[in-house]
């Protein structure tokens, strides 16, 4: 594909949906990492539900980023 | 106060075989409120934005990454406010039969743990300063230890008064065991 004909408004804009996106994903791995740190320092009852929660956060980034690869 | 249903079956990293907590302490969360407010209301900005947007742009691209960058944003703020809250609930102050630790987490990646061993212990502070500390109670306990070993301060809790005589008690060897 010629990189001038492929330089197009649409292409730019998927471009930065995917970036968007992944830093999305990167964040909210981020904060999965930092509750496993939490855990390991005071064991809480509540770790599953915070896990479930991000969890849910992780899932729907995720899918916003492969939504783009499987188009 | 030993027999506190909450505090019996939590552990620690570092916990002795027969180290026994006697109670696990936490800021008020009264003083988390200013960010979950913004919290609140900077999601139910974002969530509401959308009809604002389409009305301002007529080109259906921009709109649509407007709009996907907005669940974005709110995604990434949903796990900030999460963190956050994380951050509030893991940071906690033990007292055992052996020693204090103080766990303090304030962002990503950032975290603080003092422990020192009831021998240690010279005296107990309380302070209170602060128009929501007198408005809702809670109160600063330094604790001060001997020669080098750090000082801890249990910021912001609740029923002070009964933590610095409880603290008073396991230090003379009076609590029950």
């Amino acid at each position: 594909m010629d990189i001038v004909t492929s330089f197009t408004i649409e292409n730019v804009f998927r471009i930065i949906k995917i970036v968007v996106a992944i830093f999305t994903l990167i964040f909210t791995l981020f904060v999965l990492r930092h509750l496993f740190d939490l855990q390991y320092n005071y064991k809480s009852k509540a770790f599953p539900i915070f896990i479930i929660l991000i969890g849910i956060l992780i899932f729907i980034s995720g899918s916003f980023l492969l939504q783009f690869f499987l188009n | 106060m030993i027999n506190d249903k909450r505090t019996e079956p939590l552990s620690f990293c570092t916990q002795n075989s027969d180290e026994k907590v006697f109670k696990i302490l936490r800021r008020g969360f009264v003083l988390e409120l200013p960010w979950l407010i913004l919290f609140v209301l900077s999601i139910g900005l974002l969530t509401y934005a959308g009809p604002l947007i389409s009305d301002f742009f007529n080109n259906k691209e921009v709109i649509s990454i407007i709009d996907f960058v907005r669940v974005c944003l709110i995604i990434m703020g949903l796990a900030y406010g999460l963190n956050r809250y994380f951050n509030w609930f893991y940071s906690v102050n033990i007292i055992t039969n052996q020693r204090l630790i103080d766990f303090e987490f304030n962002e990503l990646g950032i975290k603080s743990i003092t422990e020192c061993q009831i021998k240690n212990i010279q005296s107990v502070n309380i302070k209170n300063e602060g128009f929501l500390s007198f408005l809702f109670g809670l109160a600063t306990l330094n604790i001060l230890t001997s020669g080098d070993n750090p000082n801890i301060d249990f910021e912001y809790i609740y029923n002070s008064n009964e933590i610095q005589d409880l603290i008073s008690d396991i230090t003379r060897g009076t609590h029950a065991k």
